[in-house]
């Protein structure tokens, strides 16, 4: 396995931190004026997503970790795991709720995500920026007021709950920025 | 395919203003009677700092340094002529590269003969007042020794603390890794997570270091009774910028001083360095009181810019040559 020295952080690099794959934010190299050289570096740990400071003798190395993002489409759940499709190689794999998280309300059949994988298996699922979501629940939509602003909630069918203007109706499709959970207008 | 990488890194507009603040300077030292000295970059001789590398230049009549500061020439320079002189020019060191760091750097040094470190605090001040055009915001300036920096951070006194209360201090706050550090990386350690971040903002001159880092600085007693250097740092907006000295001129000390760089080296596996014989020879001949500090003219030139990184005022950055 190869390993990193402090020279070569990078923002985006992977390695092995404690036991858990982590990404480096930022590296800053230190050398007091008389002192012995430091290096201040931010890491985000990729399973718990928090982030971490520490600070490395300038010299020393981190193992690197064996961490990549993979393009797959997402195929089905069945509650207990979801499961994706690398669509190059038609490998399956499958990720439980502690992987897929925040992602399982923005995901629908045959959406194309990106799947992290950390020693083969996935760490983590991001969904597509941005979604199609039909509304499933909310209350009745107020047609012809476009103008005004004022929002109301609305469930979408993945679970997600999202605010929307007030002139939607339950069976409206909408396109949702799965990052912010932001309403981005309405597709049909 | 065509690439990018000849370009120089900076716009026309730094390098104008770097054209400028380089010419002000230069103007500075002539108003004060203070004569520029050329100096080489290569030399047989190289500092002993353990934390300190310089590049080595091989040649057929033996290896040569390139110089990471101008300080051993310009005393030999003083012993012989007892007069104020400055460089402006080149300075490396190996392994320096970052943010605030590049390998090759542009060194203003200069020395004050029969003058105290607190005299040339006051010549930076002015210094800085003319290179920032009279910018209000480098007209906040502090003058806070080492000790009260650290009460003011901290509630403690540095100087009091034992090399065990410090290392159990890193260890907590910093990471196990530091916990068997020498009482100069702690203190380093500490100043930089815990106490930098807290110096006011403007201009900050942190003076009376702790006798182990007293680099190539006088030593004296301070008024608690601790033995303290006759050291100082100066900090733009948390960013160190010029280290300084009310220079050590005793040959016997600067023996021992050497000396024990080449211990904490040999402990570390480094190359040892010879005391350089001439710059000894210089201070037995004698070396007048005097002060003398070195300022980072590129991290200065990116503090006036407000500039995030030293590449940004470097048309040819490291790597980019």
């Amino acid at each position: 396995m190869s390993s990193f020295s402090t020279s070569e952080f990078k923002s985006g690099l992977k390695v092995m931190l404690e036991g858990d794959p982590c990404s480096i934010i930022e590296n800053e190299f230190v050398k007091p004026g008389k002192g012995q050289a430091f290096n201040r570096v931010k890491l985000r740990n990729l399973k718990t997503f928090k982030i971490l400071e520490r600070t490395f003798k300038s010299g020393d190395s981190l193992e690197s970790a064996d961490v990549i993002d993979m393009d797959m489409d997402f195929l089905y759940d069945d509650g207990e795991f979801w499961y994706f499709m690398d669509p190059n190689t038609f490998e399956q794999f499958q990720a439980d709720i502690n992987v897929i998280g925040e992602c399982a309300k923005w995901l629908s059949e045959q959406d194309s995500c990106v799947v992290t994988l950390f020693n083969g298996n996935p760490l983590l699922v991001t969904p597509p920026n941005h979604v199609e979501l039909e509304i499933v629940e909310t209350d009745p939509g107020l047609r012809g007021d476009t103008a005004q602003g004022g929002t109301k909630p609305a469930k979408l069918k993945t679970g997600a709950v999202v605010k929307v203007p007030l002139f939607l109706d339950q069976g409206d499709v909408i396109k949702v920025d799965t990052r912010s959970g932001e309403y981005l207008g309405r597709v049909r | 395919m065509f690439e990018n990488n000849w370009r120089p890194q900076t716009s026309q507009e730094v390098l104008v203003a770097r054209s400028k603040i380089i010419t002000s300077i230069r103007n500075f030292f002539s108003r004060n009677n203070v004569l520029e000295v050329d100096l080489p970059v290569l030399s047989s001789a190289t500092v002993s700092d353990p934390f300190i590398k310089s590049f080595t230049v091989n040649h057929p009549l033996g290896d040569l340094y390139l110089q990471s500061s101008p300080e051993y020439l310009m005393k030999r320079l003083i012993a012989e002529t007892k007069r104020d002189y400055y460089y402006l020019g080149k300075a490396f060191r190996a392994d320096e590269v970052g943010r605030l760091h590049n390998p090759e750097f542009t060194i203003l040094e200069w020395y004050r003969c029969d003058c105290d470190e607190f005299y040339l605090m006051d010549e930076i001040i002015s210094l800085i007042h003319v290179v920032s055009k009279g910018r209000d915001c480098y007209k906040n300036v502090t003058k806070l020794s080492y000790k009260d920096c650290y009460q003011n951070a901290l509630s403690t006194d540095p100087h009091a603390l034992t090399t065990m209360e410090l290392q159990t201090f890193c260890k907590l706050k910093i990471g196990s890794q530091w916990a068997e550090s020498s009482r100069k990386t702690c203190l380093d350690l500490i100043f930089n997570h815990f106490i930098q971040p807290a110096l006011p903002p403007g201009v900050v001159f942190v003076y009376e270091f702790p006798e182990c880092q007293a680099g190539l600085s006088k030593l004296k007693r301070s008024d608690l009774g601790y033995c303290v250097s006759r050291r100082f740092e100066v900090f733009i907006n948390n960013i160190e910028i010029a280290n300084g000295y009310f220079e050590l001129n005793d040959s016997d000390q600067q023996r021992e001083r050497f000396e024990s760089d080449n211990l904490e080296r040999r402990e570390q596996s480094k190359d040892l360095i010879q005391a350089d014989k001439k710059l000894l020879d210089a201070l037995d001949y004698g070396l007048p009181n005097c002060s003398g500090v070195a300022i980072g003219v590129d991290r200065l030139i990116m503090c006036l810019l407000n500039l995030e990184d030293i590449s940004a005022v470097m048309p040819f950055p490291w790597m980019y040559q």
